[in-house]
């Protein structure tokens, strides 16, 4: 049985938004990681937020890399033997985002991280089915916990009332 | 961060408010100009807003925001509706 402790494990939040809301979700994240023991220098952002130091410095956060690091092949993370993916943002059937970033590139990319033995990537954008049919098998071993299939995550429209008006 | 209530900006529409208070729209402080606020939506518009939240007509090309942002701006909004909004 594999353990996952705050002293063998590396965070990686990775977001592909313009959105406010999908930083806090990385906020939230990050918070309840540290509060469990989890050193801030095992946690590993990456966004491609236009602004994203003035949304996160405020909450002690102020090592923020760019979506561009992965997709490029410079992103380098603290070695360990777990990496914990979590992705947030927006999702499409090409990939993170509009598709600059596809799903085997994020798959490459965790596997080459070094001392790698397990990985778990979190899947919380949209269309996160485009994993369904990558190697997981082939070491290091991943497991893939995701909150939609090829389909857009819970939609609730915005209520009539707000929609009177054009956007601005 | 810089928090503002909705009637603090009578000039911005109920939706754009309902967007910024979801953390959908994004808004800050600017220095630009005659503009008080910077608002970028979720597909990367930007519209430059005097201090009363009403859109004004001047653009900004350059795509380096650093130098004329300031703040955050929160917007303290106590209806529920916005949390059950979860787009993509």
């Amino acid at each position: 049985m594999r353990q996952i402790s705050p002293h063998n494990t590396t965070w990686v939040f990775i977001s592909s938004s313009e959105e406010e809301r999908h930083l806090l979700d990385i906020v939230h994240g990050y918070q309840t990681l540290v509060s469990v023991g989890v050193d801030p220098s095992s946690i590993w952002i990456f966004v491609d937020h236009p602004l994203p130091d003035i949304h996160l410095n405020p909450y002690g956060i102020s090592r923020i890399n760019s979506l561009d690091d992965i997709q490029v092949g410079t992103a380098e993370v603290t070695a360990n033997e777990n990496v914990i993916l979590i992705v947030g943002g927006h999702g499409s059937h090409a990939g993170l985002g509009s598709g600059h970033l596809a799903a085997d590139q994020i798959i490459k990319w965790v596997r080459s991280i070094p001392d790698i033995e397990l990985g778990i990537i979190i899947l919380t954008q949209c269309y996160a089915g485009i994993f369904n049919f990558l190697d997981a098998v082939k070491f290091p071993q991943l497991v893939f916990i995701g909150a939609t299939n090829l389909n857009p995550s819970v939609s609730i429209p915005i209520p009539p009332s707000a929609r009177k008006d054009d956007a601005c | 961060m810089r928090k503002l209530t909705p009637s603090e900006i009578p000039g911005l529409s109920a939706k754009a408010k309902l967007l910024v208070t979801a953390g959908i729209y994004s808004m800050y402080t600017v220095r630009y100009g005659e503009a008080s606020f910077l608002l970028i939506t979720d597909k990367g518009q930007r519209y430059f807003l005097d201090a009363n939240g009403s859109v004004l007509p001047q653009g900004y090309s350059d795509p380096n925001l650093r130098s004329i942002v300031g703040e955050v701006v929160i917007l303290e909004d106590r209806t529920p509706e916005f949390a059950a909004i979860n787009i993509g």
